[in-house]
């Protein structure tokens, strides 16, 4: 299956990409597709307690199974000015 | 230089963060006196919002009005204000009664005017009165010296404008130099004609070379400091800022100071960067969950949002390689600038400028105008900082009027041009009539509670049909609450925001309660308890940083690795240990985070207890505009049918769904009004006020606020002492 990675804010100016198209097996997971990133943007220093994983605007967790079109977005913690 | 009063001091030393004195200025029979304060005031009232709020309990009464010459006007920090060791020491409070809610306000602001005002040897500045002539304060330290001087003129352009006149005061009294041992605070021509006048906090910044400014924004501050002929304050004080505040432990200090350096330093650059973007990096965010205002709030995403991200406000505008920041010493420094910004639109069209900012909020206020362009942005908040104007009210108001003028309540006849969105010619002319009280920006210089009246009444005329349906109609999407109009998030997703927004007690302002991420992104807070928990608890620390002189954003929008690992990620907590560090290092005490909350509470109720003294206390001052709920006109709705339909389906159950698109956008306003009144009843009873929000005499009481007033006052509501034996 295939899905979109959209990259926000600093990891958009870090990858210098808005969003990224993935090959991924069918039954891959949040996690699965979290360590792909992570190998290929080392610069991104993601952590798991860093981020919040959102598929297609929705909270979703790491455990989270993948869909074919899904668009997830690694999300910084916003506290609020 | 006409001087009209003069003082002769000897600067009270600091020590463990207090002078324990107070500056008070009178301006009808010109008066300079100091007082010295109890050890009672500042346990109770801690500093800041809390001395605003003792101050104005005490010294003004439910007939004062922002213009009442008893109204006060209160420039306070804290007992943490001015430590260069900790990050975000700069802050202090502005409290009074405010022109456009009638009750009290306060904001808070940066620089570095309230830790000179304290190394000068004042924890806060109580001015009364209003004089006959526009009179400049100048406290002088290095000389013993407190002036009223009756304010010198450069010429019209120089005097109306706040940086202008502020800047030029600077240099006259410093013998022409600009130097950081001199501060100011300044209104602009704006604070004379519109009810939401800021307050400039102006300081030289030695590394752009130019004199940088931040503003206490909301609710008017600065109108009544113009109202009472106060151009500016100036303060001059060369003594020493790092470890001036004399506190009981001064290695502590410097511990807990560089554990949250070292946080912000490792963190920041890989989650927001707002040491190099500042708060404009939010706007992205904002979009993508359709939270950013367009149009008035109708909605909330935009295709072009992307022209004004916080990479091309860097690219374009910021310079890269200063480090910027409102006060020495803080390494998050996210108070952005930017040089040589020409402006295109006004009187000044032309003109290159120093621009300090953009904030996220200006440029929201921008966006809802329907306009995203960033240079547009930068003027915007040039002028409106240059006129004194706060840039959300400016901007909600215009954009309450532009909606008015879409929706055919107003006219080109009326308005004297077409109210467009996204015209900047449109918006600028507006503006510069706002400032200068000219045309239809006299209307727009009343705020959108007045300009709604306003407008009903003229309409009610015009088509006639009932004044009370036509001002029904309008207060669906006018954007205010106790008449401050909202700042810069649409809430209509967001219950736990909704109520952050309408149980502020200043009005509208999210610096009480940002709670639309947690809610309504990340869901972490599912049921009512658990809003009306958050509802509490974020104020009370919100509250806090507002009365000891601290910067909240180290604290909430850097979040600690450690964090996660905690009950309550958002709440921070292993940050605010550091807070609660740095607390008993400097003051002495050996608080808890209770102790800091109960503190806060305190200041919380004083403040609730005025607003009821003032009429905006009660579950009616509440209330939050229908749009501020929901969709709530049907081309809302349309252009998210499927997120409304899926909503409605998780709410109801697929059966339960009307057939026509009419009924179901009815059914989720009515969903949407029950939600928001089952949270006051859960809010209000977590706070231990009744059901329609008048606090307990048990709750008054146990923050020991039960004096002859709060009992009078409570009485009214049917609050008495008979009601604890029931």
């Amino acid at each position: 299956m295939r899905v979109s990675v959209q990259f926000h804010g600093v990891h958009r100016a870090i990858t210098r990409v808005n969003e990224i198209r993935l090959a991924l097996a069918s039954n891959a997971r949040v996690s699965d597709l979290f360590k792909h990133i992570q190998c290929t943007y080392p610069d991104l220093q993601l952590s798991q307690d860093d981020i919040m994983v959102s598929i297609n605007d929705q909270l979703s967790t790491m455990n989270h199974p993948l869909n074919s079109e899904d668009k997830i977005s690694f999300l910084p913690h916003i506290g609020g000015g | 230089m006409k001087i009209i009063e003069s003082f002769t001091y000897t600067p009270q030393p600091i020590n463990r963060g207090y002078t324990d004195q107070i500056l008070r200025v009178g301006l009808t029979s010109p008066t300079i006196s100091t007082s010295t304060l109890s050890p009672d005031f500042k346990t109770k009232y801690t500093g800041g919002r809390g001395y605003a709020l003792k101050l104005i309990w005490d010294e003004t009464s439910e007939n004062t009005h922002y213009d009442s010459p008893e109204n006060l006007l209160v420039m306070a920090s804290g007992p943490l204000g001015n430590e260069p060791r900790f990050p975000g020491s700069g802050k202090f409070i502005v409290g009074t009664i405010s022109p456009l809610t009638d009750t009290f306000i306060d904001s808070n602001v940066g620089g570095h005017f309230a830790p000179l005002l304290k190394v000068a040897g004042f924890d806060a500045l109580a001015v009364s009165g209003i004089s006959k002539k526009d009179v400049v304060l100048m406290v002088d330290a290095d000389q013993g010296q407190i002036r009223l001087i009756e304010a010198p003129t450069f010429g019209d352009q120089i005097d109306n404008g706040a940086l202008s006149y502020g800047e030029a005061l600077l240099r006259h009294f410093n013998n022409g130099k600009l130097s950081e041992d001199v501060t100011a605070v300044s209104t602009g021509i704006g604070a004379s004609n519109t009810r939401y006048g800021i307050l400039n906090s102006l300081f030289y910044d030695s590394r752009r070379k130019r004199v940088r400014s931040k503003q206490a924004g909301r609710g008017g501050t600065g109108t009544v400091m113009r109202h009472k002929g106060l151009r500016a304050v100036i303060v001059r004080s060369g003594m020493h800022k790092v470890g001036g505040n004399n506190p009981a432990d001064e290695n502590e200090v410097k511990r807990a100071g560089a554990s949250l350096k070292k946080v912000i330093s490792q963190v920041d650059p890989k989650q927001f960067r707002l040491r190099s973007w500042g708060t404009p990096i939010l706007i992205e965010y904002m979009d993508k969950y359709h939270i950013l205002p367009v149009k008035n709030y109708q909605y909330g995403q935009h295709p072009d949002t992307k022209a004004i991200f916080a990479d091309v406000f860097f690219d374009r505008f910021l310079s890269k390689k200063l480090p910027d920041g409102c006060y020495k010493g803080c390494n998050l420094a996210c108070a952005k600038g930017a040089e040589n910004v020409t402006l295109r639109y006004g009187p000044r069209a032309g003109t290159k400028v120093g621009v300090d900012g953009p904030e996220y909020e200006t440029a929201g206020a921008v966006t809802c105008m329907g306009i995203f362009d960033p240079g547009f942005i930068m003027e915007y908040n040039w002028y409106c900082d240059e006129y004194g104007l706060d840039t959300i009210s400016m901007g909600v108001t215009a954009s309450f009027l532009m909606e008015c003028f879409q929706r055919g309540y107003l006219s080109k006849d009326e308005v004297g041009y077409e109210l467009l969105w996204g015209d900047m010619e449109c918006a600028s002319r507006l503006i510069h009539e706002t400032a200068i009280g000219e045309g239809f920006g006299k209307i727009c210089s009343l705020g959108v509670l007045r300009a709604k009246e306003w407008v009903a009444e003229r309409y009610s005329k015009k088509s006639g049909k009932p004044y009370t349906e036509i001002i029904g109609e309008l207060g669906k999407f006018a954007m205010e609450v106790k008449g401050l109009e909202f700042s810069m998030y649409i809430t209509k997703e967001s219950l736990a925001q909704q109520g952050g927004y309408g149980f502020a007690l200043k009005g509208p302002q999210h610096d009480e309660a940002w709670l639309i991420f947690i809610d309504q992104v990340y869901n972490e807070l599912p049921t009512f308890k658990m809003k009306a928990e958050a509802l509490k608890w974020f104020p009370l620390i919100r509250t806090w940083f507002n009365a000891v002189g601290l910067c909240k954003l180290p604290w909430i929008d850097v979040r600690h690795p450690e964090a996660a690992n905690t009950d309550n990620p958002a709440k921070n907590l292993p940050t605010f240990e550091y807070y609660v560090r740095y607390l008993n290092a400097t003051t002495g005490s050996n608080k808890t985070l209770q102790d800091v909350l109960d503190d806060s509470e305190r200041l919380h109720l004083l403040q609730k207890l005025i607003n009821l003294r003032h009429g905006k206390g009660t579950r009616e001052s509440d209330r939050i505009p229908l749009r501020a709920m929901g969709p709530v006109f049907f081309n809302e709705y349309e252009t998210r049918t499927d997120y409304y339909d899926r909503w409605l389906m998780d709410q109801m159950g697929n059966e339960k769904i009307p057939d026509d698109a009419e009924s179901r956008h009815a059914l989720i306003l009515k969903l949407r009004q029950e939600a928001y009144d089952k949270l006051c009843d859960a809010v209000y009873e977590a706070k231990g006020y009744t059901k329609n929000a008048i606090p307990l005499l048990e709750t008054v009481e146990s923050f020991d606020l039960l004096d002859e007033q709060a009992q009078s006052l409570l009485a009214m509501f049917g609050i008495q002492r008979r009601e604890l034996s029931n």
